[in-house]
């Protein structure tokens, strides 16, 4: 076999393997194990495997994952957002679907404070859903929107997902953090702008929030908003003026999550062991296969697969408008089935060499790449986002109708990415201003 | 007596992760207002970090991670599929497992025997040993193709065993709460 032939049947073992519920991070080290020993010899593969786990993770710039999750689980599971979601659905409440904007737009202030789509999407499903069912909301449309909204935890910073992006792509957290910003806000607007619609042109899916609400109950409201903002503003400055590092604007929002917690009372024993354990679980998972990702460059850098699939796309089309089209529908479909950070880091190694020679700028690609990662986590049959909102709610809501109900989000999210495709001003502006 | 302390092992080694990642965030902390305030930052805060702290917090969960099968896997292909092949599919997924960590452990083993010869450090600030944290892969690994083995001789052994491992139990909304 030549070295090419091995680099497209190593490929081809580890979609058969995945199907066959192996892990990503496994399947990652052993195939690219294998495919270098038989390009080269053993003491290749071996210096490969020896070499990669314990440099790729003893990383200072890697280090800002655990910390900022661990910032978002503390902010979620002591219930941050509680405050600002009972204001917002105050004022909102006179706007048609206003309980279902409250929802959203509390959702984008919790992204700013969590790292990862998921655990934002588990923490406001359990905030916002239950009150949204209580006013007679269309259940699909009421968990859709939530569904849709929590993607938003990887756009808007800061980001696992980018920070990782940011290390494989060899580019600038701070700047992908900026460039997320404007299209994360745009992505909630157009939510809010569909709940609005639809709730007009049919009242019954979202009616008028039935809860009158006391002078009192606004006063306390106002009271309890204050920490969230608080700390996505001294994190997120703290990273943009070139105070902080990534990871000590982490380590400082993880302990003021804490603090804040517990000057309100919400934070226990119960709290930090989960986001702590949370934490590193979720550390250790994205890192086997951060670390399977890196062999599996190093396999198809050497197999040459590479450089032939640079050749095959561009032979299609040198516009860096094709290729965008492409990578896109090659994400869209591989999002219905496999997980947000298993994608990136099993196509960037093959596609980072098509972007470079395209002239791709790779800080608009970084944001295109999370926004279609984000309406992966919609899709069905594996929509993670959907699933976990189905497991918060213990089952209330049937899957289907939650996919169904986020069907419509998908369409809205898809207009957004075209937004960002066909202006990539809006990504670049601020990271340009910024930087 | 030995049964026990073997099933415990994971659940200690994330206390023990839990614990370090929580020094971690203080430590780094620390090295901010330190710095900022008082322009005396803790010394080889970034090396501590990356060798020490980074390197347990990845790699001491994984037996945990085996053990409650966390790891994040592709579950639609075989939600429907017949008895004999999801067991089969869950027999392959645990081999693998343990066969990669076992592959890991030699390698790493052997990379952290020869950084103790050298008396492997790191020069920052401080001249910090790392030779210590690369022991943390190999034992790490060594647990982790332990548990997949254990589980492993379940399935050979035993009806209730078999039944669970052919359950994709854990549906991906289980399997995603503990995901990123």
């Amino acid at each position: 076999m030549s070295s090419i032939e091995i680099g497209i049947a190593g490929t081809v073992a580890i979609l058969i393997f995945l199907a066959l519920r192996v892990q990503i991070g496994i399947v990652l080290i052993l195939v690219s194990f294998c495919g270098v020993w038989a390009i080269t010899d053993l003491g290749p593969a071996w210096g490969i495997l020896r070499n990669a786990p314990y440099h790729f993770v003893a990383n200072w710039s890697f280090s800002a994952v655990p910390m900022f999750l661990l910032m978002g689980y503390v902010a979620s599971y002591s219930g941050l957002t509680t405050g600002v979601f009972g204001v917002l659905r105050i004022l909102l409440r006179r706007l048609p679907g206003g309980l279902g904007c409250a929802g959203v737009a509390a959702t984008t202030l919790l992204s700013a404070a969590s790292g990862s789509s998921i655990a934002t999407a588990a923490a406001m499903a359990r905030i916002s859903i239950p009150e949204m069912l209580r006013a007679n909301y269309d259940k699909g449309f009421a968990t859709g929107a939530i569904a849709a909204a929590g993607g938003l935890g990887s756009l808007i910073p800061p980001s696992i997902i980018m920070i990782v992006y940011g290390l494989f792509a060899q580019q600038s957290i701070s700047k992908l953090f900026l460039a997320g910003i404007i299209p994360g806000l745009l992505s909630a607007l157009m939510f809010m702008i569909y709940i609005v619609i639809r709730a007009t042109l049919n009242p019954k899916l979202a009616p008028i929030d039935p809860q009158i609400p006391t002078r009192a109950e606004l006063i306390a409201g106002l009271k309890d908003t204050w920490p969230l903002p608080l700390l996505v503003v001294s994190v997120l400055l703290g990273i943009f003026l070139g105070i902080f590092t990534p990871t000590e604007a982490g380590a400082i929002g993880a302990l003021l999550a804490m603090v804040i917690a517990a000057l309100r009372g919400s934070l226990d024993r119960g709290v930090i062991t989960n986001a702590l354990r949370d934490t590193i679980v979720s550390t250790s998972s994205i890192f086997m296969i951060a670390v399977g990702a890196s062999m599996f460059a190093s396999f198809v850098g050497m197999s040459g697969l590479s450089r032939s699939v640079t050749n095959l796309m561009l032979g299609i089309s040198s516009d860096p408008l094709i290729i965008i089209l492409m990578i896109s529908l090659l994400y869209l479909i591989m999002g219905m089935f496999i997980d947000a950070m298993g994608i990136m880091l099993l196509t960037l190694p093959v596609l980072l060499p098509v972007l470079q020679v395209a002239g791709i700028d790779m800080i608009w690609f970084g944001i295109i790449l999370v926004k279609l990662l984000e309406i992966g986590l919609m899709t069905p049959p594996l929509g993670l986002n959907v699933y976990v909102i189905h497991s918060a709610l213990r089952g209330q809501v049937p899957l289907a109708t939650i996919f169904r109900g986020a069907a419509g989000f998908v369409g809205v999210d898809l207009v957004t990415l075209g937004l960002l495709i066909a202006f990539p001003v809006i990504v670049l502006w601020l990271p340009a201003i910024g930087g | 007596m030995l049964r026990k302390v073997w099933d415990k092992v994971p659940d200690y080694l994330v206390w023990l992760a839990s614990a370090l990642v929580l020094l971690m965030m203080l430590h780094v902390a620390l090295d901010v207002v330190l710095k900022y305030l008082f322009n005396r930052p803790v010394p080889a805060t970034v090396e501590i970090v990356s060798y020490y702290y980074m390197v347990a917090a990845v790699f001491l969960p994984i037996a945990w991670s085996e053990k409650i099968s966390a790891g994040i896997t592709v579950d639609l292909f075989l939600l429907r599929a017949p008895y004999w092949l999801r067991l089969s599919a869950a027999c392959l997924a645990l081999l693998m497992a343990a066969a990669a960590y076992l592959l890991l452990t030699a390698n790493t083993a052997q990379k952290a025997l020869q950084a103790y010869h050298e008396r492997e450090v790191v020069m920052g600030p401080l001249m910090l040993p790392t030779w210590p944290s690369r022991f943390i892969l190999p034992l790490s690994f060594l647990i982790a193709s332990g548990i997949c083995l254990v589980q492993l001789w379940h399935i050979a052994t035993r009806p209730a065993a078999r039944r669970k491992a052919a359950t994709i139990a854990h549906t991906p909304s289980e399997a995603a709460n503990v995901q990123h």
